[in-house]
C-alpha cells in the first residue's frame, strides 16, 4: 500500500485527479438539490441513461452513423483542401484567382449554409457529407496554402542543385515540407468535422448524435443528454489522439522543425 | 610550364577551363545603385581548388549562386566547359553554410538524393550513397534524421550528398564551415582536403576565414569590398598533401601576411564608410 502511494508523483496525480474530482463535485452539487434535479442531473444518472440508451440500441447506431459521417467528411474535406491549397500555394494565378473566390466565403459560418443545403440537396446522406466536408474544407485549404507557398527557398535551391525537375520537386520537397501545416490544418479540420456534424443532424436528420440531443430536449430527458454530450466528448478526444499518433508515426521528423 | 600557366598566358583557347567567370556583373532587383558583384573574372581549372576570401557582404555568395545558376548574371557570362549555365543542375553542386538538408528525409535519403534524380535504380542509390555516408565517416547514422545530428555531422551529410550526385564534376561550398566551432571546423578542413585530393573534383569554395583559405585552395582570389570585385588572385604554391601543421610553416605564414594586408584594406574601407555615413 505505501509503496503504491509513493509511486504516485505529482505529475501522476495531476494526470488522474481532476476527471474524478470534477465528477465528484458535480455529483455532489446536483445531490444537495439547490437545483431541480430533472434539469441538473448527477453524472451517475447520465450514466445510467447511457446505459439504458446502449440496452434500447440507439447509442450504438447512432454513434456508428456519426463516425461515418464524421470520417467520410473529413476525408473528403482533407482531400479537397490539400489538392487545391497545394494548387493555390503553388501557382501565382490560382492563388490570387482561386484563392479570393476561397476568401469570400471562408468566413461565413456552417450553420448559415444548413438552409441552403437542405433545399439544395434534401434531407438524405449527401447534405451531412456535404456539410462537414465544407467545414473542414477551409482550415485544412488555409494551413496547406500557407505551408506550400512558404517552402523556404533554400531547399528548392539545393533540390534543383541535386538535379530535381518540377515534378520531382513538388512531390519530394515542396509537399514533404508543408506535411506539418497539412497536418495543423487537419487536426483543427477534425474539431470542425464535429462541429459540422451536430449542426447538420441538429437540423433535419432522423439518427445521429446530434439528432438524438434533439430528440432528448423534446422529451426533457437532460440525463440522456448530458450522456450523449458525454460521448462526443470522448469520441473527440479519441480521433484527436489518434491522429497525433498517426502524424507521429508517419511524421517522426515534425518536431525537429 | 604547366597547363595552368599556360591558359593563364594565352586564355582558353588553349585548356578551357572547367568554370569561367567573365566580366560578371549582379544588379539584383530593386537596389540599381550598387551591384553585389562587378566586372568579376575569374577561372577555375579542372580539379582546381579556389578559394573567394572577401569581408562579409563583398558578393562572395551572389558569385557562387550566379555559378550555382541560382542567379542569372546582368552582364557578363559564366561558363562551364565553355557552355553558358543555364540554371542550377547536378554538375554543379551547392554546399550550403547552414546545410540545408531536408529534414523530411533520413541520411540516407539526404544522400540518396542527387541519384535518385539522375534516375538510377533504387539499389545503386542506395549503394551509391552508402559509400559516401562512410566516405564522410557517418557509417551507422543511415537512418537518423538531420534533426539529431550535430552541425559538424549535418554538414558531413550535405558533403556526402554533394559527392553522392556523381555527375558533379564541380562542387560550390559557400562559408560551408562557416557555423562549425573552431575544432569541428578543423577536422572538416582535412576531411575536405582527403576527399578533394582523393577524388579530383573542381572546387570553388567561399570563406572570410583567411587561415581555411590558404589552408585548402590553390589559388586565393581576394574580393573587394561592396562592390564586389577581383582585387588580387594569390597562388598557395604549398605541396599536397597538406595537413593542419602546415599552417605553422614559413611559407605558409608569408602567404598569410599578404592576404591579411589585403583584406584589412578592404575591410576598413567599408569602416570608413559607415563613419561618413554616421556624420
Amino acid at each position: 500500500m505505501i509503496p503504491f502511494i509513493k509511486k504516485l508523483s505529482s505529475k501522476r496525480l495531476a494526470i488522474l485527479v481532476p476527471i474524478p474530482l470534477f465528477l465528484l463535485l458535480w455529483e455532489i452539487v446536483s445531490r444537495v438539490g439547490l437545483y431541480n434535479a430533472a434539469l441538473f442531473p448527477p453524472p451517475s444518472r447520465a450514466l445510467l441513461a447511457l446505459i439504458e440508451m446502449l440496452k434500447e440500441g440507439t447509442l450504438l447506431s447512432d454513434a456508428f452513423i456519426s463516425v461515418k459521417r464524421v470520417s467520410i467528411g473529413f476525408c473528403l474535406g482533407s482531400f479537397a483542401g490539400i489538392s487545391i491549397g497545394t494548387l493555390t500555394g503553388r501557382s501565382k494565378f490560382f492563388g490570387i484567382t482561386l484563392g479570393q473566390l476561397i476568401q469570400l466565403f471562408r468566413p461565413i459560418p456552417v450553420i448559415a449554409f444548413v438552409s441552403l443545403t437542405i433545399i439544395f440537396f434534401g434531407l438524405g446522406e449527401f447534405s451531412k457529407y456535404f456539410l462537414i466536408t465544407w467545414g473542414v474544407f477551409f482550415p485544412v485549404w488555409l494551413n496547406t496554402d500557407t505551408g506550400i507557398s512558404r517552402v523556404e527557398s533554400s531547399y528548392l535551391r539545393a533540390a534543383q542543385s541535386l538535379g530535381a525537375n518540377t515534378r520531382r520537386l513538388l512531390t519530394e520537397v515542396i509537399i514533404p515540407a508543408a506535411l506539418p501545416y497539412i497536418a495543423a490544418g487537419m487536426r483543427i479540420g477534425i474539431a470542425v468535422a464535429y462541429i459540422c456534424l451536430i449542426v447538420a443532424e441538429m437540423t433535419g436528420a432522423s439518427e445521429g448524435l446530434g439528432y438524438r440531443i434533439e430528440i432528448t430536449r423534446l422529451v426533457f430527458r437532460i440525463d440522456k443528454m448530458i450522456g450523449i454530450l458525454a460521448v462526443l466528448g470522448v469520441l473527440g478526444a479519441i480521433s484527436d489522439g489518434a491522429f497525433v499518433w498517426f502524424r507521429n508515426k508517419l511524421l517522426p521528423w515534425h518536431k525537429w522543425i | 610550364m604547366d597547363l595552368k600557366e599556360k591558359y593563364k598566358m594565352k586564355g582558353d583557347s588553349v585548356v578551357i577551363p572547367k568554370i569561367s567567370v567573365r566580366n560578371l556583373t549582379v544588379i539584383y532587383r530593386g537596389n540599381h545603385d550598387t551591384p553585389a558583384v562587378q566586372d568579376f573574372s575569374f577561372n577555375v581549372p579542372a580539379g582546381g581548388f579556389t578559394s573567394l576570401l572577401g569581408t562579409s557582404g563583398c558578393g562572395k555568395s551572389t558569385i557562387i549562386n550566379a555559378i550555382a545558376g541560382f542567379v542569372p548574371p546582368t552582364k557578363g557570362q559564366v561558363l562551364m566547359d565553355g557552355n553558358p549555365i543555364m540554371g542550377p543542375g547536378p554538375d554543379r553542386v551547392v554546399v550550403f553554410q547552414d546545410y540545408v538538408l531536408f529534414p523530411w528525409k533520413t541520411v540516407l535519403g539526404n544522400v540518396e538524393f542527387g541519384p535518385r534524380m539522375s534516375g538510377k535504380s533504387k539499389n545503386d542509390c542506395e549503394n551509391i550513397a552508402k559509400e559516401y555516408i562512410e566516405l564522410v565517416g557517418l557509417r551507422g547514422y543511415e537512418h537518423k534524421y538531420p534533426g539529431e545530428l550535430s552541425g559538424g555531422m549535418a554538414q558531413r551529410v550535405g558533403l556526402a550528398r554533394a559527392l553522392a550526385s556523381e555527375e558533379t564534376g564541380v562542387i560550390l561550398m559557400d562559408e560551408p564551415f562557416g557555423s562549425l566551432d573552431a575544432q569541428t571546423r578543423l577536422i572538416m578542413q582535412e576531411l575536405l582536403l582527403k576527399i578533394w585530393e582523393d577524388l579530383h573534383k573542381t572546387i570553388v569554395f567561399v570563406t572570410h576565414d583567411v587561415d581555411e583559405a590558404i589552408l585548402l585552395a590553390e589559388e586565393i582570389i581576394i574580393m573587394t569590398a561592396s562592390p564586389g570585385r577581383v582585387k588580387k588572385v594569390i597562388d598557395v604554391p604549398m605541396s599536397r598533401p597538406r595537413s593542419y601543421r602546415d599552417i605553422a610553416s614559413a611559407e605558409y605564414t608569408k602567404i598569410k601576411g599578404e592576404v591579411l594586408t589585403l583584406i584589412r584594406e578592404e575591410t576598413l574601407k567599408i569602416m570608413d564608410v559607415l563613419s561618413l555615413v554616421k556624420e
